[in-house]
């Protein structure tokens, strides 16, 4: 789960490597790691049980272009409490193509509210005994800069290189991430650019918690049993999501299980399960934020002393913050949903999207005119009217 | 373009004229002769440039043939495939107006204009061309509309079917030839 609501269209960060579409921003960072690493020992360990049951498996429906295929996915999220949520992820390919070697390349992302506990990485060679990659042998990273954004955040990747990952060998990974959430949501994504095998879900909840599943690009799919808390979702012999021209983005096209989890007694703060309660969420996080300083009063008045019209004096604003605001985006924590103070953007001059919308919601209403953040998505397609949801895509608009 | 408002002004240089040699589809000399407004959010951002095509004009025997796609390279190998799993998604509607005026070197005259094309009216996609013969001066406007966001994949065929006709369109040639009797419209 990330936690950004920033203008920048680029994709962000997901949750490890195989769904991190722009691989091609990494192949430098990623360089750069594997020389830093100096190409670790391998060690000759066997790879784990749920992995050599997969040896022999049939592959999915695939055709001659096809690099590597999913063989077997699977992530179990657990709700210790509103404050703390693990994750184990689960998955191995068969590589096909030296073009899937980079199915060799785990990238785990981390930042100051989720943590990796644990990381391993095996590979099954066609002949010969296995490897072993472990957590001591993985590098941590910043993601590189998307260009133009001035993005600085807070998130960062753990970056393991599996050995071996050549055509006709499987490789595999494990690891498990802590979680401190900022909104009680949870995103499988089970479809991708390589046919899958068998995809698995599980969710697992404390006692009372209640859940609202929303499937996305998929046909509604009920879970295979119920009880203790436990949901568990299986899905098999998925279709690789193709890179075509003028397509629309990924994330409006995947497969999709979006989850939203509640603790006794309904919607927290930081959980929603209908607009409304998004929006008194977004709301609480805004509040206070557009209050104008002494500052931001003079320089409105300022601003739009000269203009009898009210249009003219709102126009006067927008091209203050249009123009003498400099998009940087400073996200860290919940500050990539939460906007910065009005006061602070003004004072340093710089914000990101909704620190402008924040600006100028403030100095808008110094003219007498109210104004609302409007949340929405870059992405087309990644959120639906039925399908509420706060997400790497969504952000308030700004002047 | 937004975030070439950072760079400096030959950064921005560079940049408008890379563009548009990524308009012709050949080998072409640009160079930008004007100091566009970058600073200005609500007027239209105007380049103006110089430019030489070398190759453009190809002789054949004592005739000469103008391609008339002369900023048609975007269009040049869209939809090549036949097959289309996912939506057609245009980030945003556009519409492309080429408005150019070639003078002819003297004693040239055109001895063929390809006919005018009308594709697509009132449809969600659209394609104008139009060649006049004004002599010495020939004044071509062409003209492409898009005008939707997202197509259904169902629709790439028909989708596809326009863009080989702008593709033919573009491919079309001028005849020149020096002296004597010309062909004319």
């Amino acid at each position: 789960m990330n936690n950004r609501l920033s203008c920048n269209q680029a994709e962000q960060a997901a949750a490890t490597s195989r769904t991190a579409a722009p691989l091609s921003r990494w192949s430098v960072i990623c360089v750069c790691c594997f020389c830093l690493l100096g190409y670790a020992p391998r060690a000759a360990a066997d790879a784990p049980q749920w992995m050599h049951a997969l040896v022999n498996t049939p592959l999915p429906a695939h055709d001659e272009k096809t690099d590597a295929v999913l063989l077997y996915s699977e992530t179990s999220v657990t709700v210790v409490s509103a404050d703390k949520i693990k994750t184990v992820v689960r998955e191995a390919y068969k590589v096909l193509r030296p073009q899937g070697r980079e199915r060799g390349d785990v990238i785990v992302f981390l930042n100051s509210n989720k943590k990796v506990t644990s990381l391993h990485g095996w590979c099954i060679p066609a002949q010969g005994k296995d490897y072993e990659v472990k957590d001591k042998e993985a590098v941590e990273v910043s993601p590189p800069m998307i260009p133009g954004a001035e993005l600085i955040d807070d998130v960062k990747a753990k970056v393991l290189q599996i050995p071996a990952p050549d055509p006709g060998n499987i490789v595999g990974y494990e690891y498990e991430v802590e979680e401190h959430p900022l909104v009680l949501q949870s995103v499988w994504r089970f479809q991708e650019e390589v046919p899958v095998a068998e995809s698995h879900y599980s969710l697992q909840l404390p006692a009372g918690w209640e859940y609202k599943a929303s499937w996305l690009n998929y046909p509604e799919t009920k879970p295979t049993q119920a009880g203790n808390g436990l949901s568990p979702w299986a899905l098999s012999s998925l279709k690789a999501l193709r890179e075509e021209a003028d397509m629309p983005p990924v994330a409006g096209l995947e497969g999709q299980l979006i989850v939203a989890f509640f603790p006794p007694g309904g919607a927290a703060l930081n959980g929603f399960s209908n607009w409304q309660q998004m929006g008194d969420w977004y709301r609480n996080l805004t509040s206070g934020r557009f209050d104008a300083s002494a500052e931001i009063k003079q320089k409105a008045g300022a601003l739009t002393a000269a203009y009898p019209m009210q249009m003219d004096k709102a126009r006067a604003l927008a091209r203050f913050v249009q123009h003498d605001i400099r998009y940087v985006a400073i996200e860290l924590g919940i500050g990539g949903w939460q906007p910065h103070p009005a006061a602070d953007v003004f004072t340093h001059r710089y914000g990101d999207c909704k620190d402008k919308a924040t600006l100028m919601r403030s100095m808008l209403a110094e003219i007498g005119v109210d104004s609302y953040y409007v949340v929405i998505n870059t992405e087309r397609g990644s959120v639906t009217p039925q399908l509420r949801r706060i997400t790497d895509s969504t952000m308030p608009s700004s002047p | 373009m937004v975030e070439e408002r950072n760079e400096d002004e030959a950064g921005r240089k560079k940049l408008l004229e890379d563009q548009a040699k990524e308009y012709i589809p050949a080998a072409s000399e640009v160079e930008l002769t004007n100091k566009p407004d970058w600073g200005s959010s609500s007027l239209p951002l105007v380049a103006e440039y110089k430019l030489k095509i070398p190759g453009w004009l190809s002789g054949a025997g004592r005739r000469a043939l103008l391609p008339v796609g002369i900023f048609s390279a975007a269009e040049k190998h869209v939809f090549d495939h036949s097959e289309r799993e996912h939506p057609i998604y245009f980030s945003f509607p556009f519409e492309k107006l080429d408005d150019v005026t070639i003078a002819l070197p003297p004693g040239w005259q055109v001895n063929h204009l390809p006919p005018e094309q009308d594709e697509g009216s009132g449809s969600a996609v659209g394609y104008t061309l139009k060649i006049e013969n004004n002599t010495q001066m020939l004044h071509l406007t062409r003209k492409l509309r898009v005008d939707v966001l997202l197509l259904d994949a169902k629709y790439y065929p028909t989708l596809r079917n326009f863009f080989q006709v702008v593709r033919k369109g573009d491919e079309q040639q001028i005849v020149l030839q020096p002296g004597g009797a010309s062909g004319g419209n």
